[in-house]
């Protein structure tokens, strides 16, 4: 593959996980306004924003590429956060 | 000048010490900024412990408080950030393959959206203002203050490093301690990107019903 076909694949890439990214946030309000099972909306609104977060940091971060420790500790904080967020608002 | 000190310790590589840099090359960004984030990180996730106990305690406060939000305006602010964080990708992107002009677009881009958030934010303060809510109105609004607000600065710090990148981009384009400052600049702005994606939910969506 050359430089430029490999340039034009890590752009259509970080698009498309933009537009993911867009369309997740959607779904996290449409799911905040229009659903009845509060608690279950609650839980999967803060997944949602975990899977954003993993997606950011994985990517657009390059935290794969980055110091082990590093990939390890930020998905350590989005799991920790995520958990103690679902928690508070169910509890 | 200590701010000075602070202010180029946060983007600039560390070129001058020896092995450092070149353990580093592959690497996004520097050791150090990686560190910078993730005590930020543990910063706002300690903030995030206490807002969850207080509205454990205050539920019907927090849930009430939170009715008077437009989740919509968090949506739009999440929306400029996101959108602001892939064009800083592409940003940095360019920087790695000496690309100036696509660096100094997305760049562009991504400034402006920041300064769209910024205005977006700076709206809804004075909403909340004008309506006479304050931070000291209850429990639910001192935290949405102190988070935003801590945030908020983060926003307005990421965008001035951001700027002091598009000023030397034609200067100091092609040298590897440019592309590690973009890199870091980068870094910093998704970390707040990151935040974001917690704290709209936390505050504007979570609760609500």
């Amino acid at each position: 593959m050359t430089k430029g076909q490999l340039i034009k694949r890590w752009s259509l890439r970080a698009r498309t996980i933009w537009l993911l990214l867009m369309a997740l946030s959607l779904v996290s309000t449409l799911l905040a306004e229009g659903s009845d099972h509060a608690v279950y909306a609650v839980a999967a609104i803060f997944v949602i924003s975990a899977a954003k977060g993993d997606l950011v940091i994985m990517h657009y971060m390059e935290a794969s590429k980055a110091e082990p420790h590093w990939k390890f500790l930020y998905r350590a904080w989005l799991g920790v956060v995520t958990v103690l967020l679902i928690s508070g608002h169910i509890l | 000048m200590p701010g000075r000190f602070i202010f180029e310790g946060l983007f600039m590589s560390v070129g001058d010490i020896p092995n450092t840099i070149s353990d580093q090359e592959d690497r996004p960004g520097t050791s150090g900024i990686w560190m910078f984030v993730f005590i930020d990180m543990v910063i706002f996730l300690l903030l995030f412990l206490v807002y969850v106990s207080e509205r454990i305690r205050l539920p019907d406060i927090f849930a009430a408080s939170q009715q008077l939000l437009n989740p919509l305006v968090g949506l739009a602010s999440a929306l400029f950030l996101l959108t602001s964080s892939w064009c800083m990708v592409e940003a940095v992107n360019a920087a790695r393959r000496n690309a100036e002009r696509a660096a100094a677009t997305y760049l562009n881009l991504a400034l402006l959206l920041g300064a769209l958030f910024v205005c977006n934010k700076l709206i809804e303060y004075s909403d909340k203002f004008a309506h006479g809510i304050s931070p000291v109105s209850n429990g639910f609004f001192t935290f949405y203050f102190i988070i935003t607000g801590l945030h908020f600065i983060h926003v307005i710090g990421g965008m001035c490093f951001m700027s002091h990148c598009r000023m030397r981009l034609s200067t100091e384009l092609g040298s590897p301690n440019f592309r590690k400052k973009v890199e870091n600049v980068g870094l910093f702005w998704h970390f707040v990107d990151v935040l974001w994606l917690f704290i709209f939910p936390m505050l504007y969506l979570a609760g609500v019903k």
